[in-house]
């Protein structure tokens, strides 16, 4: 098991007369290579949970284990974390600032002191990663459209090797083939690298399409917790607290109510198109 | 005649070397012709760079012809004398919130529009009611904008448009920074906006679930008008949409694959309601 939380609780502001409870005793395990997606309207505290994940905020209570070692404990290298446990923030192209790409996605091995040589091998792996070619290492990052902006930033943080990689809304703001490149490299991360991956989303179509494992927030507390496929089933609680089921969701739902001998819980187009077309060729 | 046309639009910028030098010609816009009824809701759809906000800023006047002519409402873009006029008469409205946003107060942002081309103050206080009331944020007038969503800061960054009496509203990817609930508020405000103030909606987004009710969209590719039509025709042509890098609400794509594996449904359609109604039929 890669990330352990136990019983988390974060309050904002303690004291204050802006005091706000974010987080409210949440426990789970991210297991090692697993893909899971969070998701939860603005405000249901996804984004303060995955700060916990590489220590960037400690909770007022309970535990955060990586690897079964409690990473708040007297002496526990949180350095070391935080290049195992890579973070990509919402518009990570915002924190680019080097004069080049190459530059940039040195800027973090460099920092850890690691030697010059190994340094720019980790910074070719990380942009060949993200489908960054040598024509790009001298180009500007100001110069690069929005998705490659993205990937550059999103090379920064693999070029630290990270074991586990959190972002959160890597697509917010791009068009839909920017979303899709980010996606699939995201994606192929995951399966070649057995990297673990850990996706804040709003969009419930990405979520069914790539996520293992889906937990939904709710209040600072997880409402659900499961296969994408299962949790989608629960498209009235979901409505209920402002989120949505994937569109093949809903078309499957009024299908069945009107006699189609289909599964309930598709949530892809691919897997939608296949059930509908077995039941009508079986008539 | 509409209330924007443009006529042969061409709009080119030079990207510059390090000494200044003219390394670069690049056409934005390639001969854009197009004209827009007063009174329609419009989108215009595009991968990021395909020229779809350099063509807003045309009819803004914060951009100008290289090339053909830009017309809103009587006003050739060109004629300086009427940057004003025209600017009143096409407002627009940006992606990100925090940017437009310059009062400490809702009601007095709203009001700045009016204020600064010197409306008598009586009647700014009217307007400001009278905006405040149409984007359904009354309630939040003497709030301060940071304590605001993102989708109701949009809303008071709608209202402030509206304040100046345009006869058209241009909007840039007005909710590619909200979340789903945001976006759902935004779409729903300038909605009724076109319908019950008639106004004329210019929405540039990528997002394709907010343009299923336009009267109109145009795609564009690379500078030019690839596709112009119906939603119904427009999205009855996935391939296309798909090679201009965008893509169709999952109910349109599983209609499209299930009549391209023979299936007799129609393509383009655009509802739940309709595909299930059409399966219905076959079974």
């Amino acid at each position: 098991m890669s990330i352990e939380l136990k019983n988390i609780c974060y309050t904002y502001a303690p004291g204050t007369p802006m005091e706000q409870e974010v987080l409210k005793d949440i426990s789970f395990v991210v297991e090692d290579g697993q893909f899971a997606a969070i998701i939860g309207h603005t405000g249901s505290g996804k984004s303060t949970l995955i700060q916990h994940f590489n220590g960037l905020l400690k909770p007022m209570s309970g535990e955060v284990l990586f690897h079964g070692e409690n990473i708040f404990a007297e002496g526990y290298d949180r350095r070391a974390l935080r290049g195992k446990v890579g973070l990509v923030f919402q518009y990570p192209e915002h924190q680019l600032f080097e004069v080049d790409v190459f530059s940039d996605v040195c800027f973090g091995p460099k920092n850890q002191k690691l030697p010059e040589e190994e340094v720019k091998q980790r910074a070719r792996e990380a942009l060949e990663l993200v489908g960054l070619g040598e024509a790009y290492y001298t180009r500007s990052p100001f110069e690069l459209s929005g998705g490659q902006k993205r990937r550059a930033a999103i090379a920064g943080v693999l070029a630290m090797r990270p074991e586990v990689l959190i972002l959160d809304e890597p697509t917010a703001g791009l068009d839909p083939g920017g979303r899709d490149e980010i996606l699939e490299q995201v994606a192929r991360l995951h399966k070649e690298k057995g990297m673990a991956v850990v996706l804040v989303s709003h969009s419930m179509e990405d979520v069914a399409k790539y996520a293992e494992r889906l937990i939904v927030m709710e209040e600072g507390r997880v409402a659900f917790d499961g296969m994408p496929r299962e949790v989608f089933l629960h498209e009235k609680e979901l409505e209920a607290i402002g989120l949505d089921v994937p569109q093949v969701t809903k078309i499957a739902s009024a299908l069945r109510a009107r006699g189609f001998d289909i599964p309930e819980d598709l949530t892809t187009v691919e897997d939608a198109k296949a059930a509908i077309l077995h039941y009508l060729q079986a008539k | 005649m509409g209330i924007v046309k443009t006529s042969d639009l061409v709009f080119e910028y030079a990207r510059r070397g390090d000494d200044n030098e003219i390394t670069e010609i690049i056409r934005a816009i390639d001969s854009v012709n197009l004209e827009i009824e007063e009174g329609q809701f419009v989108a215009v759809l595009g991968r990021n760079g395909s020229g779809k906000s350099t063509l807003a800023k045309h009819i803004n006047a914060l951009l100008f012809p290289t090339g053909g002519t830009v017309w809103v409402g009587e006003y050739d873009t060109k004629e300086e004398s009427h940057l004003w006029d025209i600017r009143q008469t096409a407002g627009m409205v940006f992606q990100n919130p925090d940017n437009q946003i310059v009062a400490t107060v809702v009601e007095e942002d709203v009001g700045f529009g009016p204020e600064n081309v010197g409306v008598p103050s009586q009647e700014i206080w009217e307007r400001v009611d009278q905006s405040l009331k149409a984007v359904g944020m009354t309630a939040y007038r003497k709030a301060s904008p940071n304590h605001l969503s993102g989708g109701q800061k949009q809303r008071v960054a709608i209202a402030g448009v509206m304040a100046m009496r345009p006869r058209c509203i241009v909007l840039d990817e007005p909710t590619a920074m909200l979340d789903p609930n945001g976006r759902k508020e935004v779409i729903r405000t300038i909605r009724e906006l076109n319908r019950l103030e008639g106004i004329t909606i210019i929405l540039i987004t990528h997002y394709m679930e907010e343009t299923v009710n336009a009267d109109r969209i145009f795609v564009m590719d690379q500078g030019v008008v690839r596709m112009e039509g119906t939603p119904r025709e427009i999205f009855s042509r996935v391939r296309e949409l798909k090679e201009c890098r965008l893509d169709v609400p999952q109910v349109t794509e599983l209609a499209y694959e299930l009549a391209e594996s023979g299936l007799p449904i129609e393509k383009g359609i655009l509802t739940i309601e309709e595909l299930v109604n059409a399966l219905c039929q076959l079974s």
